[in-house]
């Protein structure tokens, strides 16, 4: 393990491991059938402080540098992807605007609800125009007495059924749009004029619960403005970016796993008379997969470091998202391969994790999106 | 949408003739009618869609390879564009389909007696009846021949014992074609393929896999409890069940990587489509060049899969040794196909990932072309003893 990571967060991946091992795999194929994180495993995971991680102490949390986060979250990984996917957005996009950018009022009154896991959040900034392009959004935020009505409609929402908070990117000026047009919103579930509309079928992500966010004339009160007026693109940008990382250590924690099950896969299963592990097409595939998986892991541990150090690492940040989710990709297919027919089938949980990973390839910026900024960042000067 | 795509090509195969460019047009339009609007349904509830087998047959779409007196037209042409075609709005269908009217019917077809054929072709070019073919194993997968079911003559009859896993149809069928060998023998001896009915005394078949793709085409395992036969099931001569098999194993491979090039097509028609009319940084996506690119490296794989593939039907219909050729074709092609579905996925980002368009079901069931008949690692294999001998 990287000797940067503190003490006693080694400890705490211990324990996650152990929790993984006993708690969260023996639960996968139930989360897979239902959708659902089974209530005990839910109030488990708020019982080790899961959804408080990047929290701010002061406010509940543990307080962890990003170095940190993404090595437990690493191996809270290797299990189903729900369970990444609902404690990672409370310790992400769902509260690093609040904690960068919120009020004191604000951080009082959400962080430490956010940290115990007793609300879940969501980020609202996709539209059905508006994905790659961010700053085309069309919901608008209009400004009356003693508040701001709301219009418009995000969609692929993570969350949003089951979230308590929402922040929700807006357009507040059509002129100026990502040059000071676009404003945040701490939004509340029984917020007038709020409603969840479709739940998105998806190919994979069983349990993330994407869905349509539709405001009609949503009013929020004036301390529900997150920011300044015209700083919510910059809010939107900043909080992608560590995003990045955290998708990027999911994404070599789901392809470690892999690679583990492929390992046993190949020494267990024989055919011509003797273990696939033995043949070297099935060895190429193994250390090409574990050659990888090494560079994106050190990769990940040296961009963190650096973020926490306080340093720009927005080249880094898409070059770790790229590698590492480009990686995963190849690896869930090597290791799908290598099982076969067998891989083919839902009974092994390469199938289930092939069809989650399709998905890292486009959140958090598609891989096409990081190039564009890798270059732009090349270029510039 | 349009219905061909490839009729101003400038260079002849079977596929630019006037009356497989008429049919191929027949049978898109059948398909856009019939198929299309039930194929995400029957991808979402794993179920087959019958109806439209049915539908199908009338038109002459099931077994058109098949002699005409049993009902096909004796055609292996027509049986290579209804193939493609059908991979391009449901790759599921038509592996169920094909498992019924080539891997079942065509080895009936080929190695059976007057009576089998009477028997068993006219049902199933009606739609009527369904076959499967059955050799994989849970030990015997890559590794074929290391089947254990066995078979072992008891007086006037056949027993057959084994278990036989992931076959296409085996949930659904009527009829099966079963490969077992005889206790003791090695390699290609010793084998026999029977051909047996649901309902037969000790045959059982298990409930339908839960697959990545190819969800529409129930996938099981057959298990064999001393079935009793008599010699009217047996398919061929005693002992010649592998040889016999490999003797015909060339006319499936040749159609295999034709799903290759349906599924492909299918993402460029979605694409290309969603390019031209979603907007993202005030533009067409379309008019990007990193979207162009994808555009042109999808479609110049394919078009040179496409040329391969048709050319190796060609060859398999004039009888032609295809070992390494249709190891290359569905090695290519079914590479082509998955950079082709994970493309048109990544064109259309988050919406490409959502059921409801058609490219997140491309992009499962393209995978199962790299398993299904013989793994890419397989076709590697094949290719290089090919090269080597």
């Amino acid at each position: 393990m990287d000797e940067r990571i503190t003490e006693e967060t080694r400890g705490f991946i211990e324990i996650i491991k152990r929790f993984v091992n006993n708690d969260c795999i023996p639960a996968e194929d139930k989360i897979e059938d239902t959708g659902k994180i089974p209530d005990e495993l839910l109030n488990k995971m708020k019982e080790l402080g899961l959804f408080g991680l990047r929290i701010p102490r002061d406010y509940g949390g543990s307080g962890m540098n990003l170095l940190d986060y993404c090595y437990v979250l690493k191996e809270l990984s290797k299990t189903h992807d729900a369970i990444r996917a609902i404690m990672s957005v409370n310790n992400g996009i769902g509260s690093m605007g609040l904690v960068n950018y919120g009020t004191e009022e604000q951080k009082k009154r959400y962080l430490p609800l956010l940290a115990s896991g007793e609300y879940i959040s969501a980020f609202a900034l996709t539209e059905p125009g508006a994905g790659s392009d961010a700053s085309s959004i069309t919901t608008t935020a209009t400004k009356i007495n003693n508040g701001w009505l709301i219009n418009g409609m995000k969609h692929f929402i993570t969350n949003a059924p089951i979230a308590n908070i929402f922040t929700v990117i807006t357009l507040t000026d059509k002129e100026k749009r990502a040059k000071g047009g676009i404003t945040a919103f701490l939004v509340e579930r029984n917020a007038k004029g709020l409603s969840i509309g479709n739940i998105h079928k998806t190919m994979g992500g069983k349990g993330w619960l994407q869905a349509e966010v539709i405001f009609e004339d949503c009013f929020v009160p004036d301390n529900a403005l997150l920011g300044q007026v015209g700083n919510g693109f910059k809010i939107a940008m900043t909080t992608l970016n560590e995003g990045r990382l955290s998708a990027a250590a999911s994404a070599i924690g789901i392809g470690e796993r892999l690679l583990s099950m492929g390992v046993e896969y190949a020494k267990l299963r024989k055919q011509f008379g003797k273990p696939i592990a033995e043949f070297e097409a099935i060895q190429w595939m193994l250390a090409d997969s574990a050659t990888e998986l090494y560079a994106a892991d050190r990769m990940l541990a040296h961009t963190a470091y650096s973020f926490d150090k306080g340093e720009d690492i927005r080249m880094q940040s898409s070059m770790t998202k790229l590698f590492a989710t480009e990686s995963a990709f190849k690896i869930a297919d090597r290791i799908l391969q290598l099982h076969g027919g067998m891989g083919f089938m839902k009974e092994t949980k390469v199938e289930r994790m092939f069809r989650d990973i399709r998905a890292y390839r486009i959140f958090e910026g598609t891989s096409e999106i990081q190039k564009l900024m890798i270059a732009r960042e090349l270029l510039k000067g | 949408m349009f219905i061909v795509t490839h009729k101003q090509r400038l260079n002849m195969t079977f596929a630019d003739r006037e009356e497989y460019i008429k049919l191929r047009e027949e049978v898109r339009k059948f398909n856009l009618r019939e198929l299309a609007p039930v194929s995400s349904e029957c991808d979402e509830k794993e179920v087959f869609p019958f109806d439209v087998l049915k539908k199908a047959s009338e038109l002459g779409y099931v077994g058109p390879h098949l002699p005409e007196r049993y009902g096909g037209m004796g055609d292996y042409y027509a049986k290579a564009v209804v193939y493609e075609e059908n991979c391009r709005v449901s790759f599921g269908y038509n592996l169920s389909l094909n498992a019924s009217d080539l891997l079942f019917a065509n080895n009936i077809s080929k190695h059976g007696t007057e009576e089998q054929k009477q028997r068993y072709l006219p049902p199933v070019i009606k739609g009527e009846k369904i076959g499967c073919w059955a050799l994989t194993e849970p030990d015997a997968g890559s590794d074929a021949l290391s089947i254990r079911t066995t078979w072992r003559k008891d007086g006037n009859h056949y027993i057959i014992n084994g278990r036989k896993t992931f076959i296409t149809n085996a949930p659904i069928a009527d009829f099966f074609i079963v490969i077992a060998r005889k206790p003791g023998s090695i390699k290609t001896d010793g084998g026999c393929a029977f051909i047996l009915e649901r309902g037969m005394q000790g045959l059982y078949t298990g409930k339908p896999f839960k697959k990545l793709g190819g969800r529409c085409s129930p996938t099981g395992e057959i298990i064999l409890d001393d079935v009793k036969v008599t010699r009217d099931q047996l398919l061929g001569e005693e002992g010649n069940g592998f040889k016999d098999m490999f003797s015909s194993l060339d006319v499936e491979r040749a159609y295999t990587p034709l799903s290759s090039i349906g599924i492909a097509q299918a993402c460029i028609d979605a694409v290309v489509a969603y390019s031209k009319q979603r907007r993202q940084f005030g533009r067409y996506i379309s008019e990007f060049q990193l979207i162009q690119e994808k555009l042109a490296v999808m479609s110049a794989e394919l078009e040179v899969a496409r040329n391969y593939v048709y050319n190796l039907i060609e060859l398999m219909v004039h009888g032609k040794r295809i070992t390494k050729e249709a190891s290359i074709a569905k090695l290519f092609a079914s590479d082509m196909v998955n950079k082709a579905t994970r493309e048109a996925i990544q064109i259309m980002g988050g919406y490409g990932y959502m059921r409801e368009y058609n490219v997140e079901r491309y992009f499962r069931d393209a995978k199962l072309l790299e398993i299904g008949a013989g793994t890419s690692e397989i076709q590697k294999l094949i290719i290089a003893k090919e090269l080597l001998k």
